[in-house]
Parts: C-alpha cells; sequence; structure tokens
C-alpha cells in the first residue's frame, strides 16, 4: 500500500517537471551557456544503468548472499 | 567464512588505499594536478572494484585481509562479501561517471591554482575511499573511522561555492552528522564492553539477547539513522544537498546517505542475524513508511528543482528501511533468501545512479538557464533534449522500482503461506 502511495507521489512530482520542460514557452528561450554533448551523455549513461538495474530479474540473488552468515547457498540454486 | 587472509584478500584493501593515496598525492603535487590524479585512478579504481565482484563470485566466499596478520580480535580485518561487492562496484561506475561530468566544471585553471577544483578533486577522492572502507570494513571501530572519514569529506562539499546559505547548510549537516557519530561510538563502546571485541563475525557469535545488546545496538541504529537523514532526522539534507554544486549533489544523494544505510544492514544482518527482531524491524519500517509520504508531497510542493529532488531522496531513502520489515521475519528463515533482500538491495543501487543522474541533469538544466525555478522551466526539453531525457529515465526508475518491490512482498507472503500449507519448512 505504502508502496504503491510512493510510487504514485514519485510519478507525480517528476512528470510536474517533464511537462513543464516540454512546454511552450511564453518567450524565447535565452541559453547562457552550451552545454557540450559529451556531459549529458554521461547523465545519460548513468540514468540508464538506473534503468538496467530495475530489469534484474527478482529473485533471491546469489552474489548478494555470499558471506551472508550461516547460509546454505545450496538451497537457493 | 574464512579465519585467514584468503587468496585476493589485498583487493579490498587496495580499494581503500587507491584513493587515500590519490588524496595524499594531490595534496603534495598541488592544485593542477589534483583532477589528473583523480581521472588516472578512476580506471583504475574501478578495475579493481569489478577484480573483487569477479573474486567473490568465482570463489562463492568472502575476500578476507587480516592487517598484519594478526586474527581479530587483536587484529584488524577487512572483508569484502557480496553486498559489499555490488556496492563497491557500483560506487566506482558512479564515481567515474560524476568524475567525466566534473571535468568541465571542475576544470583546473591553466595557471593559477584554484581553490574550488582543488578541493573537489581532492574530496571526491576522499569521499570514495572513506565509502570504500565503509562497505569491505569488518570491525565497528574501523566502520566508525571509515564514517567519520565521509562525513567530513561529504561536508564540505556542501559548501563548496562558499555562499552563506550553503556554509549553514553544511554546518547544519555537520551538526546532525555529529551526533550520529557519537551515538554510533557510544554503541560501540557498550558493544567493546560487553563482549571484548568489535569484530563483527566475532561478535556475530557472541551476541546474547539481553539489554547491554539492546542498548548498543539502538544507540548505533539511531546515530546511523541521523546520517541516512531517514524521516525524522532528515531535516539537514534538502538544504545540503539542494545547495551543493550538481557534481558534489550526486555523490552526495547518490552514496554518501547509503554508507549508513550499508551499517544499518550490516548491525541487524550481520551482527544479530540469530536475533530476528520484529518489533526493531517494524519502527525501522514504520519510519520509512513516514519519509516517503513526507518526503514525496513535500517534493510536490517544491518550487526549485534541485529542492525537489533533494526531498525525493528523503522519500527514496524511507524505500530502502522497508527492506527491514520486509526481510526480518522468523518464520522466513534467512533474510537474505527473500526476494525483499535483493529488492532492497537492487532499489539501493539503482537510486544512487537514478539520483546521480538526476541531480547532474538539474545541475545542466541550471547552467543552461541560470536558475532552477521549476515554473520557469517551460521550453528546455526542446533546448536540452538529452538531458531531460535523462531525467525523465531517472525518474522512470525512481517509479520502476515499485512494482518490484511490491512484487518482492507479495512473493515473500506467497511462500511463507504455501509453506505454512505444506507444513514444511525451507
Amino acid at each position: 500500500m505504502i508502496v504503491l502511495i510512493g510510487g504514485l507521489l514519485a510519478g507525480g512530482y517528476v512528470f510536474l517537471v517533464l511537462v513543464k520542460t516540454l512546454a511552450d514557452p511564453i518567450e524565447p528561450l535565452r541559453l547562457s551557456t552550451t552545454i557540450p554533448p559529451s556531459r549529458q551523455a554521461v547523465v545519460v549513461a548513468l540514468a540508464l544503468c538506473a534503468l538496467l538495474l530495475g530489469f534484474v530479474p527478482l529473485r533471491p540473488s546469489e552474489l548478494l548472499q555470499i558471506g551472508r552468515p550461516d547460509i546454505a547457498l545450496a538451497g537457493f540454486r | 567464512m574464512p579465519d585467514t587472509a584468503t587468496a585476493g584478500g589485498f583487493l579490498p584493501v587496495l580499494a581503500i588505499v587507491l584513493p587515500v593515496a590519490g588524496v595524499l598525492l594531490s595534496l603534495a603535487l598541488g592544485g593542477r594536478q589534483a583532477e589528473r590524479v583523480a581521472l588516472a585512478l578512476m580506471p583504475i579504481g574501478l578495475a579493481v572494484a569489478v577484480a573483487i565482484a569477479v573474486g567473490v563470485w568465482r570463489t562463492h566466499n568472502v575476500l578476507q585481509y587480516l592487517v598484519g596478520s594478526w586474527d581479530p580480535p587483536l587484529g584488524v580485518a577487512f572483508r569484502a562479501d557480496g553486498l559489499s561487492a555490488a556496492m563497491l562496484v557500483a560506487t566506482a561506475l558512479l564515481v567515474c561517471g560524476i568524475g567525466l561530468f566534473a571535468r568541465d566544471q571542475f576544470s583546473s585553471p591553466e595557471r593559477l591554482e584554484a581553490r574550488a577544483p582543488f578541493v573537489f578533486w581532492t574530496l571526491l577522492l576522499a569521499v570514495w575511499g572513506a565509502l570504500n572502507a565503509v562497505f569491505v570494513g569488518g570491525d565497528l571501530f574501523n566502520l566508525y573511522v571509515a564514517l567519520e572519514l565521509l562525513t567530513f569529506a561529504a561536508v564540505p562539499l556542501v559548501s563548496l561555492d562558499g555562499r552563506a546559505e550553503t556554509m549553514a547548510a553544511a554546518l547544519r549537516y555537520l551538526l546532525f552528522a555529529l551526533f550520529g557519530s557519537i551515538l554510533y561510538l557510544l554503541g560501540a563502546v557498550l558493544f567493546y564492553g560487553a563482549y571484548g571485541t568489535l569484530d563483527i563475525v566475532l561478535l556475530s557469535g557472541r551476541i546474547r539477547a539481553e539489554p547491554t545488546a539492546w542498548a548498543a545496538i539502538s544507540l548505533m541504529t539511531a546515530g546511523l539513522l541521523a546520517k541516512a537523514a531517514l524521516y525524522p532526522f532528515h531535516l539537514w539534507l534538502p538544504p545540503a544537498h539542494a545547495g551543493a554544486p550538481a557534481a558534489a549533489s550526486a555523490i552526495l544523494s547518490g552514496l554518501v546517505v547509503k554508507a549508513p544505510f550499508f551499517l544499518v544492514i550490516r548491525l541487524w544482518f550481520d551482527i544479530m542475524p540469530r536475533m530476528p527482531q520484529p518489533a526493531a524491524a517494524q519502527v525501522l519500517g514504520v519510519l520509512g513508511a513516514a519519509a516517503i509520504v513526507v518526503g514525496s508531497i513535500v517534493a510536490l510542493r517544491q518550487a526549485r528543482l534541485k529542492l525537489l529532488i533533494a526531498y525525493s531522496t528523503v522519500a527514496q531513502i524511507g524505500y530502502l528501511f522497508l527492506v527491514f520489515p520486509l526481510a526480518v521475519k522468523p518464520e522466513t528463515g534467512h533474510p537474505w533468501g527473500t526476494f525483499a533482500w535483493t529488492g532492497g538491495v537492487l532499489q539501493a543501487l539503482s537510486h544512487a545512479f537514478a539520483k546521480a543522474a538526476m541531480f547532474m541533469a538539474a545541475g545542466l538544466i541550471a547552467e543552461a538557464l541560470g536558475h532552477d525555478r521549476i515554473a520557469g522551466l517551460a521550453g528546455i526539453g526542446r533546448a536540452l533534449p538529452i538531458t531531460v531525457f535523462a531525467f525523465g529515465l531517472g525518474g522512470l526508475s525512481l517509479m520502476a522500482c515499485r512494482p518490484a518491490a511490491a512484487l518482492a512482498r507479495k512473493r515473500c507472503c506467497w511462500r511463507r503461506q504455501s509453506r505454512k500449507a505444506s507444513g514444511g519448512g525451507l
């Protein structure tokens, strides 16, 4: 329940910003500097990493269990 | 868990020594070289982190290093397990990304020595070293030192531009962090007095359910919550994270708040594995839930983009702490076998990348426009489409983990139910 509420609220504030950025400006936008594409590419790369982590299959991960005390790894293979 | 040093055990130590050596080298060589030292160390550090992960994966065991070959409790151990390896790799990747991003913002002028770039690059390495020390530390006092290093490296990053309000935010952060350190240290002292060791593995064998242990672990947890900015200790976070330069905000929001969370996991899942505590886990879960609601609602009402992202961090930290009530269930056996455990760790890693990307995107937007008022963002989507796309991707992954976490909970319940029905255990 709380997870759903939080997800909705997160969607709310992200879309709030996205809608604003995609709106038509009242007066033409004047940028104070130009942003090199390489810096933008770094940001996209990190965002993609985040998104890809979301696609990692959600099951008890073997790597994350290594070294936890008292576990039987074999039980989960 | 091995009692002696393992092959490849030097790697966790190398992960700490490399950035620290970089800091010393930067100090010795002077301001203009700091950037080059940091950028040169980044691929090496990434390689070390990947080597640790591969080592842990292939040996299916902990990489352990005993300083001076002294066994704990006399000596100090560094251990890298699966969780540490995942955190180390993510940290190294993020630091590399942040370094590439910051090259333009904090490039050192050719001739004169500038303060901000020098401080930024040196502290970036210091934060990296401290984070690695938190992830591989095997001893509560060592972890305390790592936490202090992290605090003292992170606080100046907040006030890098030297404006009065960022100074105030940095000082408030420092106060909360020191308060947290003192509580943590008090807890560590209680543990040492009661059990005569601070080594995590030895402690987990000696600890008993008694008032001293409860007092110690409560003090330490409270201190770590203050550092992790879990509601209601979140007051310092938004001004600090929103006031810092974009690259610094990315480190602070993506990585630095994960270190105390990681230590809370170490405390509750490694030191106390034989004492699953549903009541304590519920308290952490309720605080997490409160953080989600309060953080998200306040984020919706922000007028500035960076403050919005900072409040979103407050909410996301709440999500991380939901792992405690979901994974600590006496009847599910070991918490790390549950979906919630994997989901919680994935959430922490994914949030680190997403939040760093969002802060950096906000930084680019602010640089281009000269401000970051949300009301004045109209049209920027056309001027900087890639940046806005990255911001959206980051936002998407903040939301996309929800179904995963919800599924985790359902699966947990389902597994419990089915096991009850069949009458058997794992």
